[in-house]
């Protein structure tokens, strides 16, 4: 019997199961998204809320899209999806990507995910390659958002495999905190009664990182008013301290290939330090890096700037100027860019807030409770 | 003196290989164990697919002996050169299998067979990089996957994130 050979054997020969989805769990969520439409048995594997948790720990962060998140200082309401190919920023779709119901404001983005919160101290959960929002049902029943001040950030408890949210709403008059925890998997908050500090107490600012799972806050000692990093651990659900390099100025914090990491300017800003703490348990710092600042066209200072990472480099906003430039760390080539949506709105008017996290291909649709999707000022979505 | 067996491929070439490179497989491992591996051992895999099984399976072997011959004196060297001729020799390997896919997916179903997860994750890595960027046509054709999609489905599902599929 005549064989043909040219043909392949393959061709005739289907993959198991087991290794069709060990494959699926490495590829990027740009390649999910796509592949979702390449039969049905796919299209279940990749929205199942398991399968992005597990691809989310096993594929190659490098090759993911990069969510960066920047906002105006005053509200959204329409959010904006931007690529950078490594040359330019342009818009994704000619489109809004989503239009939010409310007016509001970034909170922080983490872990895929881009945090909304509304004038009224509502939280909406969004995950902008989804394009699907969230809303978070509220931790207090009353409408009490005047006199609360809110803080919340988000982490990913790895020994029960969910996202959570930690919130924290503090009275304004009253001596009187709430802090709660919203889990995912259940759309729902738990009271904790613990204090919200295990050991003194730290005030926190508003720059915040997540890494590790979990969130950290820029913080203050309320005693000795020193500067030292705030996390909520989300597996214990309570906060503690992070050991901080003690520099005695101030720095930037930043997500760094899934790492903290702090830049630090020097004295007379002409190079810029880059540390990574590269044993969270143990609280280990290392320089990773010394980058001179002298190939930017102004320098720009610690104060002046918002700092993100892409790619393979550091992306920078300059906050009076509107400049947007990427430092690439591995060909110390710098890249100014025009960035569409900065570009056409007023000066000044951005905040100092910009946070950048790997994409989630992660689907609320197997939640409950998905608002009518359809809402920030710019997203940018880097694509590699 | 090491000890050979005999594996039989499924078009009858016999392949010499000593018992240390080919207990990598869990499978032929525990045929071993258990006494059955008398004489020759047949195996459901083509002699073009076990050759590359074998060279996967010495070099893994190679680089396990020589780390245990290696005294602490100068290792951190010598590991970073060894780790430079792994990646080669590997980088050598991808691509020939990257060449002809028909190779490349039999191989993949004899690592699953022979259970060898060390190369059945090396080999699903490889896939995954090749297929990054590729649009769901090609990867039908590629696995061989029928779209079980009506055309509206179909064009549903693309509309959702109609982004994805931009170049």
């Amino acid at each position: 019997m005549e064989v043909s050979k040219s043909l392949g054997v393959s061709r005739t020969k289907h993959i198991p199961a087991d290794i069709g989805y060990d494959i699926l769990r490495r590829l990027p969520a740009i390649s999910l998204l796509r592949f979702r439409s390449v039969c049905k048995n796919w299209l279940n594997i990749i929205d199942n809320p398991s399968f992005a948790i597990v691809n989310r720990s096993t594929r190659t962060v490098a090759e993911d899209p990069q969510i960066l998140a920047t906002t105006r200082l005053t509200t959204v309401k329409t959010v904006h999806t931007l690529t950078y190919d490594g040359y330019v920023i342009k818009e994704t779709d000619q489109n809004p990507t989503l239009q939010l119901d409310d007016d509001c404001y970034i909170d922080h983005a983490a872990y895929g995910f881009i945090i909304f919160r509304t004038l009224d101290g509502r939280l909406l959960l969004c995950n902008p390659l989804r394009r699907e929002v969230l809303a978070l049902p509220p931790l207090q029943q009353s409408n009490v958002s005047k006199v609360f001040k809110l803080e919340c950030g988000t982490g990913f408890d790895s020994t029960t495999n969910t996202y959570k949210i930690v919130c924290m709403m503090k009275n304004l008059f009253l001596p009187e905190t709430t802090l709660g925890v919203y889990t995912l998997s259940t759309h729902s908050w738990r009271i904790l009664s613990s204090p919200p500090t295990s050991s003194g107490c730290l005030e926190l600012t508003g720059e915040k990182v997540s890494a590790y799972g979990d969130m950290h806050w820029m913080a203050r000692c309320c005693t000795t008013k020193s500067m030292m990093i705030g996390s909520f651990d989300f597996r214990k659900e309570k906060f503690k301290k992070t050991a901080a390099p003690n520099f005695g100025c101030h720095y930037h914090m930043i997500n760094l290939k899934e790492s903290l990491a702090v830049i630090k300017f020097s004295a007379n800003n002409e190079q810029i330090e880059i540390w990574v703490m590269n044993d969270y348990e143990r609280g280990r710092w290392v320089r990773e890096k010394i980058v001179s600042t002298r190939l930017w066209v102004r320098e720009p200072t610690v104060d002046d700037i918002c700092i993100g990472a892409c790619d393979d480099g550091l992306i920078f906003l300059k906050r009076d100027s509107l400049q947007v430039f990427v430092h690439n760390l591995k060909t110390n080539r710098i890249r100014y860019m025009d960035h569409p949506v900065i570009a056409g709105g007023p000066k000044k008017s951005w905040s100092e807030l910009m946070f950048n996290c790997t994409g989630n291909v992660l689907s609320f649709r197997n939640f409950n409770n998905i608002s009518p999707s359809l809402p920030l000022n710019t997203i940018s979505i880097f694509l590699s | 003196m090491a000890i050979m067996y005999a594996l039989k491929s499924s078009d009858n070439e016999i392949f010499e290989v000593e018992q240390k490179v080919i207990e990598q497989s869990e499978t032929i491992k525990k045929m071993i164990e258990d006494g059955a591996a008398t004489g020759e051992i047949p195996l459901q895999v083509s002699s073009k697919t076990l050759a590359k099984v074998l060279e996967w399976c010495k070099q893994r072997q190679h680089k396990t002996v020589e780390n245990e011959n290696d005294d602490n004196k100068g290792k951190r060297k010598k590991e970073r050169d060894e780790d430079d001729d792994i990646k080669e020799w590997e980088n050598k390997f991808s691509d020939e299998l990257k060449a002809d896919k028909d190779v490349l997916f039999d191989l993949l179903l004899a690592s699953n067979y022979l259970d060898l997860p060390a190369l059945l994750s090396f080999l699903c890595q490889l896939v995954a990089d090749m297929v990054a960027g590729k649009m769901p046509e090609e990867i039908r054709r590629m696995f061989n996957i029928e779209n079980d999609f009506t055309p509206e489905e179909e064009k549903a599902i693309t509309a959702e994130h109609g982004w994805a599929f931009q170049p």
